[in-house]
């Protein structure tokens, strides 16, 4: 875990140059880039020397490779039920298994992947009467602050009040009495065809790769964000991209080939290279783990809210509001789950096929458990199940509250 | 003749191949299910599949128990549970460990089976995730299988309802109605269900369950601790253990995850679902020290199941005494993927009046009778390590 990023990262001179795909997916080999520019949701790639989210690795470190040479396996998957296999595939019967091992010796890495060289980080043990978490614009004076400005994430919360962060070098264990997270909001995906294409992301990765030093004057941004924030998200993006389109509707579908190329706006087409979406999911994951009960929302595009916080556990900015998001058709070929590459009409199958409980769809589909652990998706995965009769209950929440790289967690022993 | 109502506890994949064997020999089959399918420790492990073992008795269990999942397919309605073979690696760091496992080489080979002691070099050539690492003083490496738990459990759960078994999910076993000292019911959060015979397949819950029928089986659950990276190319294809007791495993699944876990020797009793701090932080050291390539994927999730521990470490598969009716099948000790399908299978076989197949011998739950739980040395999987000779 390193500090926080001086100039461009590699994301963000991809996004400029105008081939923002610095990842891909794992099961389609589907062309990929982040939603959120902070590590959180996975899809960006990584650093192959440290393993860091290309997302927070400087621009001049690494190189993204332009093509999948697997792509064209993905291909014709695309236009198969993703557990095809069970019946098809994977016969006659004397070849059972060998199929699988086919694919996985034709996909193989070269190698072993490169260890970081770093080393052991130290284990830091600590009590804090009142730990906050997140943006310390909302923190109480007097308390210790965890956050990436401040050098350390959060990524759990365990049994007895214990929050664990990483921090450059240091492993933290910190019991707190109190603990407010104003942790902000994820991107909530919105069902329309073309949802996982790079260039679509959360309105606040853009800002965050501005503030990272990335130059985007040439790149024109579509904006969805509500009527009276636009006033305000025009002057703060001027002279830094070209808004071309500054709406609250979601439009009807996203076009492009390996990236966005242009949004349908009614009847229109509107050219674009990025769209930023200013829809908030709550960043309530932490909230959850402390044990938080997470509902689904109301309204026509919900989100995953807290309910029934512990006493000690308070949710405080983006973190704690209830976006009221504008509507959407559920489109069947949009992806829910991008991580996975789970589509709307993938999760229709598992439930007609006879699953009708969220843990077994889950497990079913992969919906969810991929890199971003449901907080990219879990909105949009729930959402689809409700509109198909299942009870929209949210999956168990687990460690790890966000991405860690082993090597962070891996401290010297103790004794 | 009225068929036979047999009522199963638990959806797992113990009781889901019961219930899809005993349909197809011709009973009248009910699965009660409290949660979800694979909710319990089905859907809490890492499915691997394989012949070495440390006794001889347990081996040819195994050799049956895979060749069972080799042709589970047409029981699950032509799915593909996602079996795949792969390199079961029992990797050794002491020089006691290597010498204790070469004397079950004869034994290996009398069985059939391909289990072979290798040295530090040929342990690195086949084993490359290792290098780097610390060195290993060898390893016993055969061949193996790995099975997606979860297509496996839903597999047979869709099988079973496109063949009308009643499996009712979110029921729970209440307890089991005897009279005379024979079953004659189940009660239900639902009601009571009348049975000719009842399969106990609740693992963790089935002390409980045949606790109200007076029957006393001395298990306890353990928890054991998971973690899983986000999926990368496939890099690996052994199913990697550390024969260490309080050491652990890992190994690549299909989707490209690495799995691992390590064991805490100061783990209590009891069924515990939470996930810990010291897991995430022993695991990454393990593999730090083991195979330290593996340093730079990120960890995405961790979670927690249950083995349910005989005194023995075997499974408890047959009739309990003193309950004509009532019938085990849970106490896998860890071998619950492996185990359960065959064995469930070889039950109701025995349940039909097929007899009981000698393979079946060292699992007979009157082998407890008067026995006491042990809360022995917990991490210890192979119920013996070193010290026991063979």
């Amino acid at each position: 875990m390193s500090g926080p990023l001086l100039g461009p990262s590699v994301s963000g001179r991809a996004l400029a140059s105008g081939r923002p795909a610095t990842g891909r997916s794992f099961r389609l080999h589907r062309p990929r880039a982040g939603f959120c520019a902070n590590g959180t949701c996975g899809q960006c790639g990584s650093d192959p020397a440290t393993g860091e989210a290309l997302c927070c690795t400087p621009a001049d470190r690494v190189t993204p490779s332009r093509i999948d040479p697997l792509r064209a396996l993905g291909l014709p998957a695309e236009r198969q039920l993703p557990w095809f296999w069970e019946r098809r595939l994977l016969r006659p019967r004397a070849l059972r298994g060998r199929y699988l091992s086919a694919i996985r010796s034709l996909s193989a890495a070269p190698g072993l992947p490169a260890a970081p060289a770093i080393a052991a980080p130290a284990h830091r043990t600590l009590e804090v009467p009142l730990l906050h978490v997140g943006d310390p614009d909302h923190a109480d004076p007097g308390a210790m602050v965890v956050d990436a400005t401040a050098g350390s994430t959060a990524f759990g919360v365990y049994a007895d009040r214990t929050v664990a962060a990483t921090a450059p070098g240091e492993l933290l264990e910190i019991r707190c009495e109190r603990l407010v997270l104003a942790t902000g909001a994820h991107l909530r995906l919105p069902p329309i065809v073309g949802n996982d294409l790079p260039g679509v992301l959360h309105l606040d990765a853009l800002e965050r790769y501005l503030d990272q030093g990335a130059d985007l004057r040439s790149v024109r941004v579509a904006v969805i964000a509500p009527a009276e924030r636009h006033a305000a998200i025009a002057s703060a993006l001027e002279g830094h991209c070209q808004v071309v389109h500054l709406d609250p509707e979601i439009p009807r579908r996203i076009g492009g080939r390996g990236r966005v190329q242009s949004i349908a706006v009614g009847s229109d087409t509107v050219a674009c290279d990025v769209l930023a979406l200013a829809l908030d999911q709550p960043a309530v994951e932490l909230a959850l783990l402390a044990g938080a009960r997470g509902v689904l929302g109301e309204g026509p595009l919900p989100v995953v809210l807290a309910d029934a916080l512990p006493d000690w556990v308070e949710l405080r900015g983006r973190a704690a509001a209830q976006p009221a998001l504008p509507g959407c058709a559920q489109q069947r070929d949009a992806f829910a789950c991008p991580c996975e590459d789970v589509r709307v009409r993938d999760l229709e199958a598992a439930v007609s096929s006879g699953l009708r409980d969220v843990e077994l769809i889950k497990r079913r589909t992969g919906a969810m458990t991929g890199p971003c652990q449901g907080k990219v998706c879990q909105g949009a995965v729930l959402t689809a199940l409700r509109d198909l009769g299942v009870e929209p209950r949210p999956m168990t929440p687990r460690p790890f509250g966000r991405l860690t790289r082993l090597a962070d967690l891996a401290v010297a022993h103790d004794a | 003749m009225t068929r036979r109502r047999i009522v199963i506890v638990g959806a797992g994949i113990a009781g889901l191949v019961a219930a899809l064997e005993a349909h197809a020999a011709g009973c009248h089959v009910t699965v009660l299910e409290r949660g979800y399918p694979g909710g319990g420790n089905s859907g809490r492990n890492v499915g691997r599949i394989r012949r070495m073992q440390l006794t001889e008795e347990l081996t040819r269990v195994s050799i049956a128990a895979s060749d069972y999942w080799l042709e589970i397919d047409a029981l699950l309605g032509g799915r593909n549970p996602l079996l795949f073979p792969t390199t079961y690696a029992l990797v050794l760091y002491g020089a006691d460990e290597a010498e204790h496992l070469g004397r079950l080489e004869p034994m290996w080979r009398a069985t059939g089976i391909d289990a072979r002691l290798h040295d530090t070099a040929s342990t690195l050539e086949r084993v490359p995730v290792l290098r780097g690492g610390e060195v290993p003083v060898g390893s016993v490496l055969s061949s193996a299988l790995l099975v997606h738990h979860d297509a496996a459990v839903h597999g047979a759960y869709l099988a079973a309802q496109e063949r009308g078994i009643d499996v009712r999910l979110g029921v729970e076993a209440l307890g089991v109605e005897t009279a005379a000292g024979a079953v004659v019911a189940v009660e239900t959060s639902q009601g009571r269900l009348a049975a000719d015979a009842v399969i106990n397949a609740a693992d963790s819950h089935a002390r409980d369950l045949a606790a109200t029928a007076g029957v006393h089986v001395p298990t306890h659950p353990m928890r054991r601790e998971a973690l899983v990276t986000h999926s990368i190319k496939p890099i690996m294809d052994q199913a990697v253990t550390f024969y260490r007791p309080y050491e652990g495993w890992f190994n690549q699944t299909l989707r490209g995850e690495i799995v691992a876990g390590v064991t805490d020797p100061a783990e209590p009793a009891g069924l515990n679902h939470d996930s810990s701090l010291p897991f995430a932080l022993r695991t990454a050291a393990l593999l730090r020290q083991k195979a330290p390539s593996l340093m730079g994927l990120h960890a995405v999730r961790q979670w927690a199941g249950t083995y349910e521990y005989t005194p023995d470490r075997s499974p408890i598969v047959g009739a309990y005494t003193g309950v004509e009716g009532l019938y085990g099948l849970h106490g896998w000790s860890g071998r619950g993927m492996l185990l359960a399908p065959v064995c469930a299978s070889l039950l109701v076989r025995e349940i039909v009046g097929g007899g009981r197949d000698p393979l079946m011998a060292p699992f007979a739950p009157a082998r407890f009778d008067g026995v006491e739980d042990d809360a022995g040395p917990h991490a210890d999987y192979y119920g013996g390590y070193v010290t026991a000779a063979p």
